[in-house]
């Protein structure tokens, strides 16, 4: 992985990346799969219901050639069509992602495809993870909501709606806060011990 | 009892478009087509490259997307010459 478009700091690392539930996602494809055989659905249902319909249609126009070749090549360009709408969609969910570092968040909000916006979030800046599993299908599969409270009333909280594995995202962010909130104490720690060994020579 | 079928009108047979349905137009409208689609495929290549940190799935994503889409333009280019 190659996070320089992220400008971290020299020692700073990606440590987690947090994305919404795949089941976002399938919608969607469901969706765009579906109008793959929309064609075939029409024509069936125009045949059952108006029979020969579809056969009168094609032998009235006019074709200098094979009709059914031209029937493929549109059917074949709209399906190229589907294909790039699903890739749209796809790169959407795909890079609306949380990079969680050892020293911040980094919120990509991917709202559109010429529409992101970027949020940085400290963590001696958080006040509260809040994790939100509601209802049978987030709870087997794992999905919910994710908010960080931040400190101070301008700033904005950080909220991603149905992250997968929520609970081990609170943990990992849990963590680092509590690492970045310990670091003056550890700090402080090793100046003792340091004035200790220096009284004891 | 029989239920009679319905049969649609017969306007279809004075419509003349055989100077639209030519082999040439239809490549015409693949290239068309072609070229708008590589405008589009170019701005969401240039998002995969930019903003998905070489992982994995960019990587896949790229791969099935880039032989899935030359692999049916292949199609519609042989769906025309059968034409």
């Amino acid at each position: 992985m190659n996070y320089e478009s992220l400008h971290l700091n020299p020692d700073e690392n990606v440590i987690l990346e947090v994305r919404k539930h795949w089941i976002v996602f399938l919608g969607k494809a469901l969706a765009l799969l579906f109008g793959t055989i929309l064609p075939f659905a029409i024509f069936t249902a125009l045949e059952m219901f108006i029979p020969g319909t579809v056969s009168k249609i094609i032998n009235s126009v006019y074709f200098a050639g094979n009709p059914y070749a031209v029937i493929l090549f549109f059917y074949v360009l709209w399906v190229l069509f589907l294909w790039i709408s699903f890739f749209i969609e796809w790169t959407k969910y795909y890079l609306d992602v949380w990079y969680v570092t050892e020293k911040r968040i980094i919120d990509v909000n991917q709202k559109q495809i010429f529409n992101r916006e970027i949020s940085n979030l400290r963590f001696d800046k958080i006040q509260d993870v809040t994790v939100d599993v509601h209802g049978f299908i987030p709870t087997m599969l794992n999905f919910g909501n994710i908010k960080v409270q931040t400190a101070g009333e301008d700033n904005a909280d950080f909220f991603m709606a149905n992250v997968q594995n929520p609970d081990e995202v609170r943990r990992v962010i849990f963590s680092q806060h509590n690492e970045i909130g310990d670091a003056p104490i550890r700090y402080a720690k090793k100046e003792v011990e340091v004035e200790e060994n220096q009284n004891q020579k | 009892m029989d239920i009679p079928k319905y049969t649609p009108p017969d306007f279809f047979q004075s419509i003349n478009i055989s100077f639209l349905t030519g082999r040439m137009v239809f490549f015409i409208i693949l290239l068309v087509y072609a070229i708008f689609y590589l405008m589009v495929s170019s701005v969401l290549i240039y998002h995969w490259f930019k903003y998905g940190m070489k992982s994995s799935g960019i990587i896949v994503a790229q791969t099935l997307y880039i032989f899935v889409s030359v692999f049916l333009f292949a199609f519609a280019i042989l769906a025309l010459s059968i034409y």
